[in-house]
């Protein structure tokens, strides 16, 4: 249902951020993307939604070819695919909801969400994300005055509100303590589960990523150099994949001990 | 699960989100409404046809330009002071018969302009020599005050706020103001300009500097108080090192703006090439006008180049 | 015992000892040339001092019966700066998204150009040219410090814009917004409690210009106080004075809560 021909990103300081990607991707898939930093794992799931563009290659979504969109055809996919960050990214001074509703943008017209004229029908969906994430009483709360596991449940009741086909996580929970990590992560497998949304989430933990993922895809300077089913994966796999031995960092339980 | 709660005064004030917004923007058409008509401004005149043909006569006339009206003027060479080549037949007949307004270049104009500078050199140069003079002394003046009106050195707050209220006082009087004051009181001329600038620059001085006393670090004052040095020594050597760049870099800033300032300061009659322009206005000598709004226009830039340049070296 | 190391430190180089006494003398030469070029005629303090004392104690009796006149051309002038504020401040926001890096692209160099060039005039030249436009009165002034305060509040916008943080306009962009959803949902609400900031804080100044154009005839008190300065009539200066202050004073200080409470 995704499929990467190829895909290859260098940046204009030349960099080879994605050397010779090649990947096929099912409905319904949770997977986890492991590798060090600047492995390639942010870039390439951003190609998924062109929020950076392939320099070469191509990205089969549904048949369509995603890098050869047009505008509009572009901003069509993007409401389909639904993308949670590290930094959550919300809207600071706004409240919950009108977070939760951005993600009804792509759906409704300039005029009507410059008036914040939302269809009763959008507000509804928007409470019933907030609740399946969770945190449904802190509807009008503003966004800034949550803690952070719950920002980032906010901004994946605003993915949820696309009611996307595709969820992207990108170090959904490197600025999260322990225990809220678990949390989040938990939540997008249940949504992954309930909803049959093909989830991508990049990961520098790899005992998270053991826990939680279906399959797990290893990145090394732009390669991918593993890729298979989660309970194939052992530590020796990782320290392929990094390239190096495994060090308590790269542990959540791990970071914990740490102090960190 | 908990369900979110429906009523409940702050959920009812967070729906309310869009009604704040709304308030503001209809109390700034209410404001907008009142302002204009009480001062019986309708939005038409800013528009109208005739408004910027004014206008554009004016600016036209500023530059290279000058204008006929008249068919004494399209006849003769018109000006004493100003010679101009006279217009060809053609163009005496549009303005006679047809009742034409002209704009006819003005030959040598960059000569002339050139000229008419050297002219002024020396009420140009006082400019800067008012500006020089207000921004130093009001400066100077500034340090004793600045450290009477900084809560950190003053212990009794009579002081500390007689010295506040004072400075702000001085801070609420537009620098114009003062110069049309003191040239009203001592007469025409420079001086008044100095002091005007010289009290300007000191309120503002006073302002910076007592912020950026109230900033310091403590620490090198309680040194200089516990090893018995008097109080203006405890100045001199715990407070002043901390200061000074921020006192430089503030002196420069004032400096900057009395400049700005010093240009228009003879509008009023306190020197400078501000009494010039309102000798050439009254004249309705526009290109004199026009070249003297040239000069304040490159101070203006000239100034704001510097200080950018200065301020990148100092950080 | 550690043998105790030599730290002496190195003699400065001559010329950071020099510096400044060389600093001082630059300004002595400079004040200097300031001062004696200044040809002011020699005043004759016998008279002056007695004079302006005369001046200064007629000013601290001021003509209270001026009052009613007074306020009206206060509320005059106020109403000036807060037209010609309110205006700039909306007026402004193109120019300032033109202006930022982030926003105006290749043009946010133009837009920069654009803003410099308007804040170079000085507002009082505008006022005069508007003048010769709209006839004396305070359109005029309104119009000046409008379009001065463009330049000017146009300038703060651009860094605004060009400091925010860029992560909701991600996320906007991720969620399939269109340019206008990006930016009304992403970049004005981080901006917009800052506009509002500037657009006060101008207004504070516009107040105290408003006062000021009025000497060259574009509305407000400044007529009135020139008239006053020029017949010598100086109680009357005295109490044009009192409600200059108490006005800026108090928009200072209302404007610097309001300004608190949107930070």
């Amino acid at each position: 249902m995704l499929q990467f021909k190829n895909i290859a990103k260098t940046f204009p300081d030349g960099t080879k951020a994605l050397k010779n990607v090649n990947l096929t991707v099912n409905e319904g898939e949770f997977i986890v993307i492991v590798g060090l930093s600047g492995a390639g794992k942010s870039t390439l799931i951003r190609c998924i939604n062109r929020l950076v563009e392939p320099t070469a290659g191509q990205l089969l979504a549904f048949g369509q070819d995603v890098t050869k969109m047009s505008d509009a055809e572009l901003r069509r996919w993007r409401t389909q695919v639904g993308m949670i960050f590290q930094s959550f990214n919300l809207v600071k001074r706004s409240s919950v909801l009108q977070n939760v509703l951005a993600g009804r943008l792509g759906h409704t017209g300039t005029m009507r969400s410059l008036l914040g004229m939302w269809s009763h029908d959008d507000i509804e969906l928007a409470k019933r994300c907030l609740e399946r994430v969770g945190i449904p009483e802190k509807l009008y709360n503003r966004a800034d005055a949550l803690s952070g596991g719950q920002q980032q449940r906010v901004s994946i009741a605003r993915a949820l509100c696309q009611k996307p086909k595709i969820m992207l996580a990108d170090e959904p929970v490197a600025s999260l303590d322990p225990p809220t990590s678990h949390s989040v992560l938990r939540d997008l497998k249940r949504i992954n589960r309930e909803d049959k949304i093909t989830t991508f989430v990049n990961l520098h933990f790899i005992d998270m990523a053991q826990e939680y993922a279906d399959r797990i895809i290893g990145m090394r300077a732009g390669d991918i150099v593993f890729d298979g089913p989660a309970k194939d994966v052992t530590e020796q796999t990782f320290e392929e994949i990094y390239g190096r031995k495994i060090r308590p960092e790269d542990t959540r339980a791990g970071a914990v001990r740490e102090g960190a | 699960m908990m369900t979110p709660p429906d009523s409940g005064p702050k959920e009812k004030l967070a729906r309310m989100g869009w009604l704040k917004s709304a308030v503001t923007i209809l109390a700034l058409v209410l404001v907008y409404a009142w302002c204009s008509s009480s001062l019986r401004i309708a939005p038409g005149q800013f528009t109208s046809g005739d408004t910027w043909k004014a206008m554009g006569d004016l600016v036209i006339r500023l530059g290279p330009f000058h204008r006929v009206q008249t068919c004494k003027d399209a006849n003769t060479a018109w000006g004493d002071d100003d010679p101009i080549a006279k217009p060809d037949p053609a163009k005496v007949k549009a303005v006679c018969e047809d009742g034409k307004v002209l704009y006819v270049y003005v030959p040598h104009y960059l000569t002339s302009q050139v000229e008419y500078l050297n002219e002024i050199k020396d009420p140009l140069l006082d400019t800067f020599r008012m500006a020089i003079l207000g921004a130093f002394f009001g400066a100077l003046l500034a340090v004793p005050f600045s450290l009477l009106a900084a809560r950190n050195l003053v212990r009794s707050k009579i002081v500390y706020w007689t010295v506040r209220i004072m400075l702000n006082l001085i801070r609420t009087v537009p620098d114009l103001v003062w110069a049309a004051l003191l040239a009203g009181a001592l007469g025409a001329g420079a001086l008044p300009g100095v002091i005007a600038l010289g009290i300007f620059s000191f309120g503002l001085n006073a302002k910076l500097l007592s912020e950026s006393v109230e900033t310091i670090d403590p620490g090198p004052l309680e040194a200089m108080q516990a090893c018995g040095a008097n109080r203006f020594q405890q100045i001199r050597y715990g407070v002043v090192p901390q200061v000074l760049p921020q006192f430089l870099a503030y002196a420069l800033y004032v400096l900057e703006i009395d400049v700005r300032a010093s240009t228009i300061l003879g509008l009023v009659g306190a020197g400078g090439i501000g009494v010039l322009f309102n000798t050439e206005l009254t004249y309705m000598r526009y290109r004199n006008v026009g070249a003297i709004v040239v000069v304040m226009l490159v101070i203006v830039w000239a100034m704001d180049f510097i200080s950018t340049k200065v301020r990148e070296r100092l950080i | 015992m550690t043998a105790a190391r030599n730290v002496g430190l190195a003699p400065l180089p001559w010329w950071r000892r020099w510096a400044p006494g060389f600093f001082t003398l630059v300004v002595l030469a400079v004040l200097y040339w300031a001062g004696a070029g200044l040809k002011t005629y020699t005043l004759d303090w016998r008279q002056t001092i007695p004079q302006s004392v005369r001046i200064l104690d007629l000013m601290f009796h001021p003509d209270w019966a001026y009052t009613p006149s007074l306020a009206l051309k206060l509320l005059e002038t106020v109403q000036m700066a807060l037209l010609g504020t309110l205006l700039a401040s909306v007026l402004a926001v193109p120019f300032g998204f033109l202006a930022a890096r982030n926003m105006g692209k290749k043009f946010s160099y133009f837009g920069k150009f654009l803003l410099n060039a308007i804040r170079a005039f000085p507002e009082i030249i505008l006022a005069i040219i508007f003048i010769k436009g709209v006839g004396p009165g305070p359109l005029a002034g309104i119009m000046a410090m409008g379009i001065h305060s463009i330049g000017m509040i146009g300038k703060l916008y651009a860094e605004s814009v060009e400091a925010i943080d860029r992560g909701p306009t991600e996320a906007m962009l991720s969620v399939g917004a269109n340019r206008i959803q990006q930016i009304w949902f992403g970049v004005i609400p981080q901006v917009l409690p800052e506009f509002s900031s500037y657009a006060l804080y101008r207004f504070e100044i516009n107040s105290r210009a408003a006062t000021i154009l009025g000497i060259v005839g574009a509305g407000g008190i400044g007529t009135d106080l020139i008239f006053a300065i020029q017949q010598r009539v100086w109680d009357r200066v005295g109490i044009i004075l009192l409600g200059i202050i108490v006005v800026v004073t108090i928009i200072d200080v209302g404007s610097g809560w309001l300004r608190k409470k949107l930070v």
